[in-house]
């Protein structure tokens, strides 16, 4: 179990753990933004561009689906209050 | 074929149709049926266990006894390995990473699914429900693996009791 400091900065600790994510090829990080989920629980939304490509093998898909439970796992031991929602969005 | 498959098959034909521009309604009906899939597919399995199959219609009573945002709750806990006394002594040793990727999974698209169906000021791409669509898909091969373990009976019950498991 990580220790915590008795007063700590959420989402610079996101800002920091989603930095240590290894992205596959044409993904990158976008947006780490503060919410309540459809229940009205405070939560994390975290956004992904991924690069646009005529077709995307399921074996890439996986990959970017990694990246969705690398950052749950990485956040497990902090045990956060917040849900990290993750969208992987094609770049515009 | 069991209606979460058949839930499953339809919500990729939806996102696969309109190849060049898709349309936001088969974006979102496509998400809408994925998590109902996922839904359905523990709910049936968790009725089955939970209930006697006589007479006829209880099994499908005590799968309308399913809370959705009661199984997010237990779902996020096991994730979180912030389990109620209950779980944690019903099952000690922890949940496996099996069964965490299929309550991450569900909350996800929980989540995604309300987007989906309410928010009209949220805008979906292929890619985005075609990766969601696919963690279901992978949710469910997970669940095939380990469905017959007392762990699985254990996240069933869970998912119907575990709001009560708390008090």
């Amino acid at each position: 179990m990580a220790t915590m400091p008795v007063q700590f900065d959420e989402e610079a600790l996101m800002l920091e753990i989603i930095r240590g994510l290894k992205l596959p090829e044409g993904v990158k990080f976008k947006d780490l933004l503060p919410d309540n989920d459809w229940s009205g629980d405070p939560c994390w939304r975290v956004y992904f561009t991924v690069e646009k490509q005529s077709d995307f093998s399921t074996s890439y898909i996986r990959r970017v689906s990694a990246v969705r439970h690398a950052l749950h796992e990485a956040m497990r031991p902090y045990s956060l209050d917040k849900w990290a929602y993750v969208s992987f969005n094609e770049e515009t | 074929m069991a209606l979460s498959d058949d839930l499953l098959e339809q919500a990729y034909i939806l996102a696969n149709l309109d190849q060049r521009k898709p349309k936001q309604a088969n974006l979102r009906r496509a998400i809408s049926s994925a998590y109902y899939a996922i839904f359905h597919r523990l709910t049936t399995e968790g009725s089955q266990r939970m209930s006697p199959n006589r007479p006829r219609k209880l099994v499908p009573r005590v799968a309308r006894a399913f809370s959705h945002s009661e199984m997010k709750q237990v779902c996020r806990g096991i994730y979180q390995a912030n389990r109620s006394v209950v779980l944690e002594s019903l099952h000690p040793q922890g949940f496996s990473p099996q069964i965490r990727l299929i309550a991450e999974s569900f909350v996800e698209l929980q989540e995604q699914r309300q987007l989906a169906d309410y928010d009209l000021t949220n805008k979906f791409d292929r890619f985005q429900v075609i990766e969601l669509l696919d963690s279901v898909r992978i949710a469910f091969e997970t669940w095939q693996s380990i469905r017959l373990t007392d762990e699985a009976n254990v996240f069933l019950a869970a998912l119907l009791f575990g709001g009560r498991w708390s008090k």
